[in-house]
């Protein structure tokens, strides 16, 4: 959408939000658009001076009031509501509901179903393109998190990360349980790691709520995704026959090159060094190390010593 | 930035909404609304006026109001906007209702819905719905509420998501190279588009396949060079009520594999293990029973762990292991 389009949708419901939320201030205002004071201004003025009926006499142009009290719009040219939702904006809003449902508590499944009753008319549902969302599958300790989160009990958890193929304990404060791309996790102030982790509840082996209260720290940065690149992951180059083109697909890759005879050349990144190993020696031949060359020799080294013990 | 455009696309559509007359020819439209008058009488400044007219009307479209044409009572086209089915209807939410649809708005990780969503709730707000909670990021614990502690995020950042999106929204059959799982080549399938579903973080878009004569599953991550349109809008069928399940091939673990551990180590094939005790041929070493399905599954796990992980039953999947570890030193 160009730029003119954008202020002009942002104008067209300038002047509803302003019926329906009379003196609001130039920064609430502000913030329910998401620009500045300054531009809700320069907005107004255009609305006030340029902005009406064809006739465009003093009682067809929009009016408004605007000063240190707040703002009040006494004649709005017929732009009492917002303009309805297009296809995508209806859909965008109905589809998030439906899976908000399918993965609220029970207890709050009630308001988002009632929130759903009246928008599906509102936004006119039959229209939309038909598009959904199978939430995560329900894990083993989901209860017994959930549980803990709301009573705000501390928690021990057994738990596999999958990077390092290792197996700990530990006991968390839990912050909330997300649902991210098709995956439950557990967001959580971990004490032995003296931060914020997210821990996916499928890998969570074993959980106890404690007796003590979950305490985590007020102002600990909390990650919003569960892998975040960081500057010393390693970069890997490898060549993939087609039966290995999954790894394209399950891996985040910086570049996927198709090769003539079907192979692909993909670039990842990648922090577990014993991760990458893993990787490769489990594709066998359908997977080739070209960067880096260290990985290459150690895959080689690792597999010879896996078929000593095969003799 | 072109401010005279704006109120020009106001000003627009509040012309077309009014009552003062019916239905608005393009000439009417020129001469009333500020900003198309800055086209000369020439035959240059008329095709210039058309151009900008066209795609003012087009915006407005993409902004949401339905835009009509009619032909006039002089015989040519005329354009309004009724302004019952141009406004929003009144939507009334309880507190609770509309803190879930302040949360729900943002569950789009990236791509065209998570645009969306945030205009659709500009428009909710404008109507007088409002957050009651709005400044708490969804999921934060400080929201005293305890409303909705969790809310699931989705992305749609797949290049072919927002063409597929489209072409189900107008109907249009579609086309693309498609590479199955394992195929070496993509071959070219002609779909006519019934729906996507996201599965476990991943899209799929499920239609019928024109060259099959069925209905398929396609993963939007195997489609590769864009999505084409195929035939006219409207030309794709879609049927009522369709189904949009996606099989998941979960796989059924009715064999067992004898595996010996390295102590403390391999613990991915420890987890799936019914029962792991000391080796007492060997110390340091663990014997692990393993529940599997298939061979090739399997025999990758085991692989990947070198020999932390050693198969000693049954036979096809040691020799499974053993071909893939042969592999790998050869390419050395």
């Amino acid at each position: 959408m160009s730029g003119s389009a954008d202020r002009a949708r942002r104008l067209l419901a300038l002047v509803p939000y302003l019926k329906s939320h009379p003196g609001a201030s130039m920064a609430q205002t502000a913030e329910a658009f998401g620009v500045t004071p300054r531009q809700v201004e320069k907005d107004l003025w255009l609305l006030f001076t340029d902005c009406g009926l064809p006739g465009y006499l003093p009682g067809d142009l929009i009016d408004i009031d605007f000063g240190p009290d707040g703002i009040w719009v006494s004649e709005d040219a017929g732009l009492r509501r917002p303009v309805r939702t297009t296809p995508e904006e209806g859909l965008a809003v109905v589809v998030a509901l439906r899976v908000l449902r399918d993965t609220a508590d029970p207890g709050q499944r009630d308001a988002v179903d009632r929130a759903l009753a009246k928008l599906e008319t509102a936004l006119a549902a039959q229209h939309h393109p038909v598009v959904a969302v199978t939430p995560p599958e329900t894990t083993e300790h989901e209860d017994t998190v959930r549980g803990a989160l709301r009573e705000g009990r501390a928690v021990q958890l057994r738990y596999y990360s999958a990077g390092r193929d290792t197996v700990s304990e530990r006991t968390v404060d839990p912050i909330r349980m997300v649902a991210i791309d098709g995956h439950w996790y557990l967001s959580a102030f971990c004490r032995r790691a003296q931060g914020v982790r997210m821990f996916r509840m499928d890998r969570i082996d074993a959980a106890t709520a404690l007796d003590e209260p979950a305490a985590p720290p007020p102002d600990v940065p909390t990650p919003r995704v569960p892998y975040e690149p960081r500057p010393d992951d390693m970069r890997l180059v490898l060549r993939l026959s087609p039966e290995a083109a999954w790894v394209a697909e399950y891996y985040r890759c910086d570049e996927v090159t198709d090769g003539p005879d079907g192979s692909l050349r993909v670039v990842l990144r990648m922090h577990d060094r014993s991760l990458a190993r893993r990787l490769v020696l489990g594709l066998g031949p359908a997977c080739q190390v070209l960067e880096p060359q260290a990985l290459a020799a150690e895959v080689g080294e690792a597999a010879r010593e896996a078929l000593e013990a095969y003799r | 930035m072109s401010h005279g455009r704006t109120e020009r696309l106001v000003n627009l559509a509040l012309c077309l909404m009014s009552s003062r007359r019916r239905l608005w020819t393009a000439d009417e439209v020129r001469r009333t609304v500020p900003g198309y008058d800055e086209h000369p009488e020439t035959p240059a400044g008329e095709a210039a006026f058309r151009r900008a007219f066209e795609r003012d009307k087009d915006e407005l479209r993409r902004l949401g109001f339905p835009l009509e044409v009619r032909e006039s009572l002089t015989g040519v086209d005329g354009y309004r906007i009724p302004p019952q089915e141009a406004m929003l209807p009144d939507v009334s939410l309880d507190p609770d209702e509309a803190r879930a649809v302040g949360l729900a708005v943002r569950m789009w990780r990236s791509g065209t819905l998570k645009h969306a969503a945030g205009r659709a709730w500009e428009k909710l707000h404008a109507a007088g719905v409002d957050d009651i909670h709005p400044d708490v990021p969804p999921g934060d614990h400080q929201d005293g509420t305890g409303l909705f502690q969790e809310v699931p995020v989705v992305d749609t950042g797949e290049p072919s998501f927002d063409p597929l999106l489209a072409a189900l929204r107008d109907r249009y059959a579609v086309s693309f190279d498609y590479r199955r799982s394992g195929a070496p080549h993509a071959e070219t399938r002609e779909v006519e588009p019934w729906g996507m579903r996201a599965v476990r973080g991943r899209w799929y878009l499920v239609g019928f396949d024109r060259q099959r004569e069925s209905s398929r599953v396609f993963r939007l991550s195997r489609i590769s060079g864009g999505i084409r349109r195929v035939g006219p809008r409207g030309g794709a069928a879609r049927p009522a009520g369709v189904n949009l399940s996606v099989g998941y091939d979960g796989e059924e673990r009715s064999r067992t594999a004898l595996v010996r551990l390295r102590q403390d180590r391999a613990h991915e094939v420890r987890r799936l293990a019914d029962s792991v005790a000391p080796d007492p041929q060997r110390s340091g070493y663990d014997l692990a029973r393993v529940p599997f399905g298939d061979v090739e599954r399997a025999g990758a796990m085991v692989a990947s762990h070198g020999a932390d992980a050693v198969v000693l039953e049954p036979e096809d999947l040691r020799e499974h292991v053993v071909a893939l570890l042969s592999a790998q030193v050869v390419g050395s």
